[in-house]
């Protein structure tokens, strides 16, 4: 089987570098689309790829080719990649399907603990308690210590950037993000990049509906102190460095026009890196098709 | 609730929610009644003694029998999930966004120094 059938994985890669350098300070909406598209896209090519060498591997194991009636010697002086190669790249995909499995089983898992939440709910909490629970009878749920700890202009703040993430269904790039990184643990920066893109995105929203990026800022500033107190103790937060980031992004002036370039430059990471993940789905496809042509 | 929260089946639930509706501790016959009869007495029995055993409810003599009444209430249960659900997902993992995440060290300090810039 020749090595370019798996070629474009290497496009698909240099792709998602170029994706990444879409810069913190670009739009964050942009940078959410760009980078979970682009997460997307990599994992499509890269499984599809490892199942072209399973099938591959599958079709050149005779005991295998006599059961599925597949031809045999289908690359007529192939046999470059083993029935081995095969199967270890078939445990590859199972491995990856089980952990992506995994992650969106424990969002469901999450939400159902939490229970309906029908718009608002006022929870007990000591720490800065505010997140968005998405579904039917979602809502925001808010702690009482964040309650009696923020004035009224920053609770009213913080509301409006979970009432964003919402709106906008942020969960939906966070769990597409999160569970691409599962399948494939390099693109684990990328979904710390999307949870990022999201809260800068959700901030931006809560700044317009309030009138104020300071108030915001402010906000995100005073909860995060009060998580410093209390938090995971010697656990290095998942979010490490997004808090300042998004109170000094909130401070500095508003992106200006001049960001369309890094965002163009995104944008053509990401076409590269989906032509690459197609051309490797249209190699799965066309053997797989092959296979049952005597 | 500081302890874990027990998991509730679905009859339990039930059970709990007759609790929280009654404004007076119910004996089992009541809770059966209320649940309109479509479970046998024993039924009924066992699971207010499990819910008892879970320390969920708690039990008063009533004459020469016992009344069930509940020793959480909705909010306390929905909140004992909430802090479950919380505690665990402190892992990078955790699919729910939180409004703030935890601090780098470090990070404390570059936040204070951010306020005083804005509270200026």
């Amino acid at each position: 089987m020749s090595p370019w059938l798996v070629a474009p994985l290497v496009v698909t890669a240099a792709g998602l570098l170029v994706a990444l350098g879409v810069p913190r300070n670009a739009s964050p909406r942009a940078g959410a689309w760009v980078l979970a598209c682009a997460a997307v896209a990599t994992v499509a090519g890269l499984a599809s790829g490892l199942a072209l060498l399973a099938v591959a591997g599958a079709a050149q194991v005779h005991a295998v080719t006599d059961v599925m009636g597949w031809c045999r010697d289908l690359y007529p002086g192939g046999g470059r990649f083993g029935g081995w190669i095969g199967l270890a790249a078939a445990a590859a995909l199972v491995v990856a399907a089980t952990r992506v499995a995994a992650v969106i089983a424990g969002a469901r898992r999450q939400r159902h603990a939490i229970g309906a939440v029908n718009g608002l709910r006022v929870v007990a909490a000591d720490g800065p308690v505010a997140f968005a629970v998405p579904g039917r009878h979602g809502g925001v749920v808010v702690g009482d210590g964040l309650l009696s700890l923020l004035d009224a202009d920053e609770t009213a703040a913080v509301l409006a950037h979970e009432r964003a993430h919402l709106r906008l269904h942020h969960h939906r790039f966070v769990v597409v993000a999160l569970a691409c990184a599962a399948a494939l643990p390099v693109l684990a920066p990328v979904a710390r990049r999307v949870r990022f893109a999201t809260e800068r995105w959700a901030d931006e929203v809560a700044a317009a509906e309030v009138g104020s990026r300071l108030v915001v800022a402010r906000a995100v500033a005073r909860a995060g102190l009060m998580r410093g107190a209390g938090g995971p103790a010697g656990a290095m937060a998942f979010g490490g460095g997004q808090t300042v980031a998004r109170v000094r992004a909130l401070m500095d002036p508003p992106s200006a026009p001049a960001a369309l370039v890094p965002v163009a430059v995104g944008l053509a990471g990401l076409l590269v890196t989906l032509l690459g993940s197609s051309v490797q789905v249209h190699h799965l496809a066309e053997f797989v098709a092959s296979l049952c042509r005597p | 609730m500081t302890g874990p929260v027990p998991s509730l089946g679905p009859l339990e639930s039930a059970v709990l929610d007759v609790l929280w509706a009654a404004d007076a501790p119910m004996t089992p016959g009541a809770v059966q009644a209320a649940l309109g009869g479509d479970h046998a007495y024993t039924t009924v029995m066992t699971v207010l003694v499990r819910l008892l055993d879970k320390g969920v409810v708690h039990r008063t003599k009533a004459g020469r029998a016992y009344a069930y009444l509940p020793a959480l209430s909705a909010a306390d249960l929905a909140a004992g999930r909430l802090h479950e659900v919380l505690g665990t997902s402190g892992d990078p993992m955790a699919t729910m966004s939180r409004f703030v995440e935890g601090l780098d060290p470090g990070e404390a300090d570059a936040l204070r120094r951010a306020l005083d810039e804005l509270d200026r």
